[in-house]
């Protein structure tokens, strides 16, 4: 029965409007104070204030309105006749009724209250519903983000389970999370504590549930598990089973994964469930992920260790093998020597100099072989010189003459005089060319003809070229020496070009096994251009011939040295080694740098070896000359050293006297700076003056 | 009198090639089969050149040149040192040793007889 509180001065009106609203439960009162109080304790379903001959009716009806309020009440007025500030009535009440009292007006609005409490409580209701549906799609949507930053298993469910929680609070959450059948964990996740007994029974359901999930045995014993309590003060027992359960299974591309319960003393609502399976929907994608992200990592790693061992595998063969091979052919060049000329008939030098060949050839596939594998783990270690082309290509040449000759092959070599000098790996040079060249002699049929020629070209007239390279944006250096190896044999065909430089890729596989070879020549040619900044590209025509190119950039003195310590950088980083730049600076007083006399006395005094020669710059400014060196085997005693002498012989010779200024700093790889462009900067921003 | 060289090398072929074409150029040649033998016999000879391999069991090549590189009676000595390629960073370990040059195996036996020549006169 609706309860309706009624407050009237007029006792007589009390009667009538008991007598009128029988089916209702009416409370009334006279006093103001005796009607607060009340009010305050209980939950009345309409409320009904007399304001005939009340004093002060607003503050009271204020005071009314503030107790009520947040109790969802219907407040109704009853007022006279002639007031005339019903506003203000309004502002306190839902509801006002005029003088003289109408029965059927009052039932009406005492039952219009009444629709309207119930409208707002189902209002209110929707409205908590709402907020929790919003509530929870806002932990939901923390939880996909959330999810989507992590390729971790454990941290994926941990994740979850916290996105559960949030959004419906439960007592305790179990996850079994199944890797392999040795490899199974348990995550509880509980409000309270748990004893012994509780975690036995947790364990036994939650492999009974994956049992009956996904039909797969696994004992108990092999279940890891990882408890996260909440509080401590208070602990679960088996109790826990009775609340409210849920049971979700994870499943993972149609694979087993793992099962996760949630307990919850509160009775699950659809709402809830629902919930629940969204989670768990949103945690399998990421944990897909995650799963597929462990198994590419495995057979990365495994990957990678068979290529060690493969790497490790070539190059035992091949030191194994050249170590024999030397001897073979040492003792066939003792044969052909001098020594033996008298003694051996013609015919056994023959066949000593088909040894000789095969030697040099199986040698060659030796070398092809371990410079591939060093080349691939970045191992291989260059020398850099300065260096002309034409003497390299005349040598190469001189070589591989015999091979032509035997194949009645024209070799001819057009060198263009004069070109500047280069900064290269003499050996690799001379591989990439002899490569390309033998490359050329296989393919070319017999008395086919083959042109080497060098010459000097710019970057602009090389970008017009056919010339192909992988990196999209590559800075070009001013001019290259180009070598160009051309030939008539049968030609490549376009859609075969970019094959040529694979490894291990003979185009055309027919053709191939009749010439022979490793596949091999090509792929390191290719990574000795790039080791020089180079490239190495070709074109052909099917039916004419080939043209390889080879260009090996001109380089000014401080490109020189950059590419030098570029690549100490990049060996010393392979060791885990350091190294200092030193960099001495003097100001200019006359035309000679004073520093270069200093430098020399070093050497001189055998304090600097020779392999700072190729490791030492000079520069120049208005003001000042810079001389910068580093090796890297100096280690702090010698640069002490060295800034040593140099005090003492700028001290000597009185030269810090004359005005001369001498600066120096020391710059250390990988602590101050880890690239060779940002060493050299560093190395300036340093100097401090000698003395 | 011919000029002296001594060959250490645990590696018989090696030695045996050396060693003809060294005579065949008119030298004296001695051979030591490992790291020891070759100091007593550098020690009891006094050769003119030393050709030694690195990678010797016991005492190793460094070794070997650094007990005469530091020996006043045999620091004149040239020391030719063969290395393998693949421990191209030994090379920094032979400089301190002393050794006078370093060659890299395998060798051409052509070049090394050059350097043993510019090495004699």
């Amino acid at each position: 029965m609706s309860k309706i509180l009624l407050f009237t001065k007029n006792k007589n009106r009390t009667g009538i409007i008991e007598e009128n609203l029988k089916t209702f439960d009416v409370t009334s009162f006279g006093d103001e104070n005796d009607f607060l109080d009340f009010l305050k304790d209980n939950f009345p379903d309409v409320v009904i204030i007399d304001t005939v001959n009340l004093k002060d009716c607003v503050n009271f009806c204020r005071a009314v309105k503030f107790t009520a309020q947040n109790k969802n009440i219907s407040t109704t007025l009853i007022v006279d006749k002639d007031v005339n500030n019903k506003d203000l009535f309004l502002k306190y009440a839902h509801f006002f009724i005029t003088e003289p009292l109408n029965k059927e007006i009052l039932y009406a609005t005492v039952n219009s209250a009444l629709n309207l409490k119930k409208s707002l409580g189902d209002l209110a209701e929707s409205n908590a519903e709402l907020s929790t549906n919003l509530y929870r799609l806002n932990v939901l949507n923390q939880t996909v983000t959330e999810l989507s930053g992590s390729l971790n298993k454990t941290e994926l469910i941990s994740i979850m389970t916290d996105g559960i929680d949030k959004s419906l609070s439960y007592n305790l959450c179990y996850s079994l999370i199944f890797n392999s059948p040795e490899d199974i964990t348990l995550v509880i996740n509980s409000v309270h504590a748990i004893s012994p007994r509780l975690e036995e029974a947790i364990k036994l359901r939650a492999i009974m549930s994956y049992k009956n999930v996904f039909r797969l045995y696994t004992s108990n014993e092999d279940v890891k598990v990882v408890k996260n309590i909440k509080r401590k003060e208070i602990e679960y027992d088996l109790n826990v089973f009775n609340f409210d359960a849920s049971l979700q299974q994870i499943n993972i591309k149609n694979k087993f994964f793992g099962i996760i319960e949630v307990f919850r003393e509160k009775e699950f609502k659809n709402d809830d469930i629902r919930c629940l399976q969204t989670l768990v929907q949103q945690a399998t994608f990421p944990l897909q992920n995650a799963v597929l992200y462990e198994e590419m990592m495995e057979q990365n790693k495994k990957l990678e260790e068979m290529e060690k061992k493969k790497s490790e595998f070539f190059s035992i063969v091949s030191h194994e093998l050249r170590t024999p091979l030397t001897s073979i052919q040492n003792a066939v060049k003792i044969l052909l020597s001098d020594a033996f000329a008298s003694v051996l008939p013609e015919k056994a030098k023959y066949f000593i100099k088909m040894v000789e060949r095969n030697c040099i050839r199986v040698m060659s596939i030796v070398q092809d072989w371990l410079d591939s594998v060093k080349a691939e783990s970045g191992r291989l270690e260059y020398k850099f010189e300065i260096e002309k082309i034409n003497p390299i290509v005349d040598g190469v040449i001189q070589t591989l003459s015999n091979l032509a000759e035997e194949k009645h092959i024209q070799l001819s070599f057009l060198p263009t005089e004069k070109l500047p000098s280069l900064y290269v790996d003499k050996k690799r040079v001379e591989q990439v060319i002899t490569n390309l060249v033998a490359n050329a002699v296989k393919y070319t049929p017999n008395n086919g003809k083959i042109v080497v020629s060098s010459k000097l070209i710019d970057s602009v007239s090389m970008k017009d070229m056919n010339f192909v390279t992988t990196a999209k944006d590559v800075l070009l250096s001013e001019e290259y020496v180009l070598v160009t190896v051309s030939d008539n044999g049968p030609g490549i065909a376009e859609e075969d070009i970019p094959k040529v430089f694979e490894k291990f890729e003979q185009v055309n596989g027919t053709l191939s096994r009749s010439v022979g070879g490793t596949g091999l020549g090509l792929f390191i040619a290719k990574k000795f251009a790039e080791v020089h900044n180079g490239f190495l590209w070709l074109d052909s025509v099917v039916g004419q011939g080939s043209n390889f190119y080879f260009a090996i950039p001109v380089l000014a003195e401080d490109e020189r040295y950059e590419m030098q310590l570029k690549h100490d950088i990049s060996d010393a980083n392979k060791d885990k080694k350091s190294f200092s730049l030193l960099t001495f600076c003097e100001n200019k007083l006359s035309e000679e740098p004073y520093l270069i006399e200093f430098i020399k006395k070093l050497e001189n005094e055998n304090i600097l070896k020779k392999t700072v020669e190729s490791r030492c710059f000079y520069t120049e400014t208005k003001e000042r000359f810079y001389y910068s060196f580093y090796d890297v085997n100096m280690n702090l005693q010698v640069v002490h050293f060295i800034i040593q002498r140099m005090l003492e012989y700028a001290q000597n010779d009185k030269i810090l006297q004359a005005g001369k200024k001498i600066y120096w700093s020391q710059a250390n790889y990988p602590d101050d700076a880890g690239d060779s462009e940002e060493l050299i900067k560093k190395s300036k921003k340093l100097l401090k003056e000698v003395l | 009198m011919a000029k002296k060289v001594l060959v250490v090398d645990d590696e018989q072929d090696i030695v045996e090639t050396l060693k003809f074409m060294i005579e065949m150029e008119g030298y004296e040649c001695h051979c030591a089969y490992d790291g020891e033998q070759g100091l007593n016999k550098a020690k009891e000879l006094m050769p003119d050149l030393i050709i030694l391999d690195v990678m010797m069991p016991f005492v190793n090549g460094y070794k070997v040149s650094r007990m005469l590189k530091f020996d006043a009676r045999y620091k004149d000595i040239p020391i030719l040192m063969l290395t393998a390629r693949s421990q191209e960073s030994d090379k920094e370990l032979g400089e301190e040793t002393g050794a006078n040059e370093y060659i890299t195996k395998p060798f051409d036996i052509n070049y090394v007889m050059e350097r043993v020549k510019a090495y004699l006169g």
